[in-house]
């Protein structure tokens, strides 16, 4: 189990995984989620004009880390969120907020 | 006894410093037929921290450029009039407002939040077929307003902040009970008089409180502050959210899919875009 880091194109290297579609400056899908990362390509990025992507984390996360942040994640949507509650526009916010910073930790 | 008030409203605005001399200038120019792009960069050079802002703007991975832009001739060239009058008023107000650490108010956590918005709004913008320059503009500047009271009217703003902390409330609430006006009003009126884009200036007056008229601008900056709010991307002075319009999202034709399949983008866009916070430090 990984989570998601947002590094810049200088800090990646060949043998990392994209973890998340790469666009490019129009919204353009350049290359996609679990591509391997290898020199050639890291060129072509650079040459392309990319400077930011999204990796998997070489480092697993244990459980208990895990755990911690999907609470956190949830302690701090709930302070966000605590006078709206009770809108159900708020409430599918809410919800499609936390599946998006749950689904980094796999 | 509020320093500021709606019946004061226009007379203090007019009191407050002006934008830097050419900053207006340019202002006034960009909307005029015979402006020509040598005008432009000549007179923008007569302001160097406006022409340090504003390479520092086209260097920045929201255009994407695989070289660095050195000169401003290159950034004319590049990005054109449209980008480059938005561009302007960005560094314009940026400029006026510098990010600094203040005690009472953190302008480093609300550029932040800014640039959140901005953000936002123009990675929406292009899903809902809007101008994504001028989306980043309005977003970046939709709480002027508040750094307007924070800059100029201290006194009242800490009064505020109080009223804030006391009730557990947005901002806003609290300026209106402690001004009776709130920093979209204040906020507009001061873009008005600083002779910013119409379209902007609405969008700062109308982000939280949606006419019944659609005003697609206002609209998308309303659900980008929503959205920067939930990702917690920097401090605009709230902890808490404001309820989102349901209206906006139809009128903009933007459904929970296509934002959840944003988010990733803006977040990342963002982390990169913090560049623009830190002036003269070269980006990695």
């Amino acid at each position: 189990m990984r989570d998601k880091q947002h590094i810049g194109l200088k800090q990646a290297s060949p043998g990392m995984t994209l973890a998340q579609d790469l666009l490019d400056i129009e919204g353009h899908c350049l290359i996609t989620t679990g591509t391997l990362l290898t020199e050639n390509k890291l060129a072509c990025l650079q040459r392309r004009g990319i400077r930011n992507l999204v990796v998997w984390g070489a480092e697993a996360l244990s459980p208990q880390e895990i755990a911690t942040r999907r609470s956190a994640a949830q302690t701090q949507l709930n302070r966000r969120f605590r006078q709206v509650e009770q809108e159900p526009t708020m409430q599918e916010l809410k919800a499609m907020l936390l599946a998006y910073r749950l689904e980094g930790l796999e | 006894m509020p320093i500021l008030n709606l019946n004061n409203l226009d007379q203090k605005i007019h009191q407050l410093p002006s934008l830097s001399v050419v900053v207006t200038r340019l202002l006034e120019l960009l909307g005029r037929e015979d402006l020509t792009m040598a005008s432009l960069m000549s007179m923008v050079g007569d302001d160097q921290a406006l022409a340090a802002r504003i390479l520092q703007i086209a260097n920045s991975p929201f255009y994407g450029f695989s070289r660095h832009i050195g000169s401003l001739q290159d950034a004319g060239t590049l990005l054109g009039i449209h980008t480059l009058g938005n561009i302007i008023t960005a560094a314009g107000i940026m400029n006026h407002f510098p990010p600094n650490d203040d005690d009472s108010f953190d302008r480093l956590s609300f550029w932040q939040h800014a640039i959140g918005v901005g953000t936002c709004a123009r990675v929406l913008a292009r899903h809902g077929g809007l101008d994504v320059e001028i989306a980043f503009t309005a977003g970046l500047l939709h709480d002027m307003g508040k750094l307007v009271l924070a800059s100029y009217f201290a006194t009242d703003f800490a009064a505020v902040l109080a009223w804030r902390d006391a009730h557990d409330c947005l901002l806003r609430d609290a300026e209106q009970a402690v001004l009776g006006l709130d920093h979209t009003i204040l906020g507009a009126r001061v873009a008005r008089h600083w002779r910013l884009p119409e379209p902007v200036a609405n969008a700062i007056e109308y982000h939280h409180n949606l006419p019944e008229v659609t005003m697609p601008l206002s609209e998308l900056v309303h659900v980008a502050d929503i959205l920067a709010r939930g990702l917690e991307i920097g401090h605009g002075g709230d902890d808490l959210i404001p309820v989102l319009q349901a209206r906006a999202l139809q009128h903009l034709g933007l459904d929970w899919q296509t934002i959840r399949a944003c988010l990733g983008e803006i977040e990342a866009l963002n982390a990169a875009a913090g560049v623009l916070l830190n002036p003269g430090k070269k980006q990695k």
